[in-house]
């Protein structure tokens, strides 16, 4: 089995999307991270679900985890405004999202190669480019370890 | 002066400007100092150690150790940020009201505790508020560090440099709540926060939409473990008890707060990293180093060379040192952290009038003064004192940074308010009314 044969087509992202349109994307898709594209469609970076999900908590809550509980639910559920209203270029911009780069492989490398770049890099997602750096889709974790378990959920 | 003096100066000099400058992180100046001080043949290992004048000053090394430990076990139950939503919303979450309350907070968690734990525990909950409130944070974040520089004057344990002289000036915990608690407590905050009201209180916009954002927080769920918390008000009690009984009972500050600490531990079951989270290593290497660098100094003669200058200058005329002390000791604090500069002065001022137990009252003043001079100078500049820095660290990371001289314009004014009161209060106490 080869990188092509693990590659799943998840909608990708620009610097102009939104960020609450970047959190549902994820959410639909249950992807560990959304990929940013530029204007030619290859992959500039990702951005972990972990950072959206910071974005919507306030710094202070962040440093005194406690105030969390003082919330309504009323309030609570008004914490996505900053995802709202900003651009994922925005944020970064601002250095309130962190990107990542996780490695990328070739469609032609093999499940070892595949699981090898995705141990180095630490982190549950790869991008499949092509030799000219086109995006052709992202592998995770889960389709790696159903493809070495040769289970039916690849 | 010999030749090793001579060295030694130098070493402390440098190390001091180091120290002012902030360039280098200060632990790693401090140690330095210190080990060129044991280079230099300045100190020996009996003398750091064992030496109560010349060495560590194990009392306050182990009262910050065993402080730090109690709060941090205390600060898990989430009790101020309950106090702190709680005041908010009996101030109807009018902004100066609530400002004046969380002042109170903090000026007397800061007496109880330590001023720069205080700021920690109320900046964020103070970024919540005022977030809910729509109104700018920085001036209520400036109230409270000010607030807590002033009621952390007022006990031996609010401020580290009162630490650092009730340990080496022998005054007892009760004599400090004596002495500088009714000046804080019914002169300067009342006093400061007046002033508050003219610098930032009649700036602040009431919003009743928003003031609802605030009524609306639930502060009992931020209880996290109601059973320690009263077990925990328990052990803070006894300690503080201890603290005021310490005098008659003759254990030391530093042996009750450890006692506080096993009990936090005891009472909270936590495991070592749990307990030790809250400890500041840095913190207590610095003061280790800068105890030996300074004991360098006394053992070397420099400190009592220089105290017999001062005293040939000042005569019998203790009520212009008093003032000396007090204004320059502000003026100082402004400049440099007010530990280094405590550190320092305390042997002088020890070598000049002796210990503060069976000094006459005129005598006394300039230890007062000088505990009153640091604590209320670390208002001064934002490098004044380490819970400034702290809070500014914090408002930063929160998208509100507070510039050197935002803050400074504010705190020129509140330090020469504070200290126009403090003048007369220590002429009328120690000299008209002595």
């Amino acid at each position: 089995m080869r990188a092509e044969h693990l590659v799943g087509l998840v909608p990708t992202i620009t610097r102009d999307t939104s960020g609450i349109e970047a959190a549902v994307l994820l959410a639909e898709h249950r992807l560990p991270a959304v990929v940013i594209v530029d204007a030619r469609g290859v992959p500039e970076a990702v951005i972990p679900g972990y950072q959206l999900l910071k974005i919507a908590v306030p710094a202070y809550v962040l440093e005194d985890p406690t105030l969390a509980h003082a919330y309504s639910e009323e309030d609570a559920d008004e914490l996505t405004a900053t995802l709202r209203v900003c651009t994922v270029g925005t944020l970064i911009s601002d250095q309130q999202l962190s990107t990542l780069r996780p490695p990328q492989v070739l469609p032609d490398d093999t499940v070892m190669e595949v699981a090898m770049a995705m141990l180095s890099g630490k982190f549950p997602m790869i991008l499949c480019t092509d030799r000219a750096g086109t995006y052709l889709g992202t592998i995770t974790l889960s389709r790696v370890l159903g493809a070495q378990a040769g289970s039916e959920s690849v | 002066m010999s030749l090793t003096a001579v060295l030694a100066t130098a070493v402390f000099v440098i190390a001091y400007a180091f120290i002012a400058l902030d360039k280098v992180n200060r632990t790693v100046v401090a140690l330095c100092g210190a080990a060129a001080m044991v280079i230099i043949g300045a100190t020996r290992g009996d003398v750091m150690f064992f030496s109560h004048d010349a060495g560590i000053d194990w009392n306050v090394i182990f009262l910050l150790f065993g402080m730090m430990v109690v709060v941090g076990v205390l600060k898990r139950t989430g009790v101020f940020e309950f106090v702190a939503i709680w005041a908010a919303q009996l101030a109807h979450a009018r902004p100066f009201r609530t400002m004046v309350l969380l002042c109170v907070i903090t000026a007397v968690g800061s007496a109880l505790l330590d001023n720069v734990t205080t700021v920690l525990l109320i900046a964020p909950v103070t970024l919540l508020l005022c977030d809910r409130l729509g109104v700018p944070p920085v001036p209520f974040l400036m109230a409270e560090v000010m607030a807590s520089n002033i009621g952390g004057t007022g006990t031996l344990i609010g401020d580290p440099p009162n630490i650092i002289i009730g340990s080496r000036a022998d005054i007892s915990f009760l004599d400090f709540l004596v002495h500088l608690s009714p000046l804080v407590f019914l002169v300067l905050l009342p006093a400061f926060l007046g002033l508050s009201w003219l610098l930032w209180g009649r700036h602040l916009a009431y919003d009743e939409e928003r003031a609802r954002r605030v009524m609306r927080l639930q502060p009992r769920e931020t209880i996290t473990d109601g059973r320690l918390l009263v077990r925990m008000a328990v052990v803070l009690g006894l300690v503080l008890i201890g603290f005021v009984t310490h005098a008659s009972t003759h254990i030391e500050p530093s042996v009750i707060a450890l006692l506080g600490a096993g009990a936090s531990i005891a009472v909270s079951r936590s495991t070592p990293a749990e307990y030790l989270e809250d400890v500041e290593w840095e913190t207590l290497l610095f003061f280790a180093g800068l105890f030996i660098m300074v004991g360098s100094l006394v053992h070397q003669g420099v400190i009592g060379e220089v105290a017999t200058a001062v005293t040939a200058l000042m005569g019998e005329n203790y009520l212009l040192g008093a003032q000396i002390v007090l204004v320059g000791s502000a003026v100082l604090s402004g400049v440099v952290d007010n530990i280094p500069y405590v550190a320092t002065m305390a042997p002088l001022v020890r070598d000049l009038v002796g210990t503060a137990p069976g000094l006459p009252p005129q005598q006394s003043a300039l230890w007062w003064s000088l505990a009153l001079g640091a604590d209320l100078g670390g208002n001064a500049t934002l490098i004044g004192a380490s819970a400034n820095v702290v809070t500014a660290g914090i408002a930063a990371r929160n998208g509100h940074p507070i510039s050197f001289w935002t803050f400074t314009k504010y705190g020129l004014i509140v330090t020469a308010a504070t200290l126009a009161l403090s003048l007369p209060y220590v002429w009328l106490r120690y000299f008209v009314l002595a």
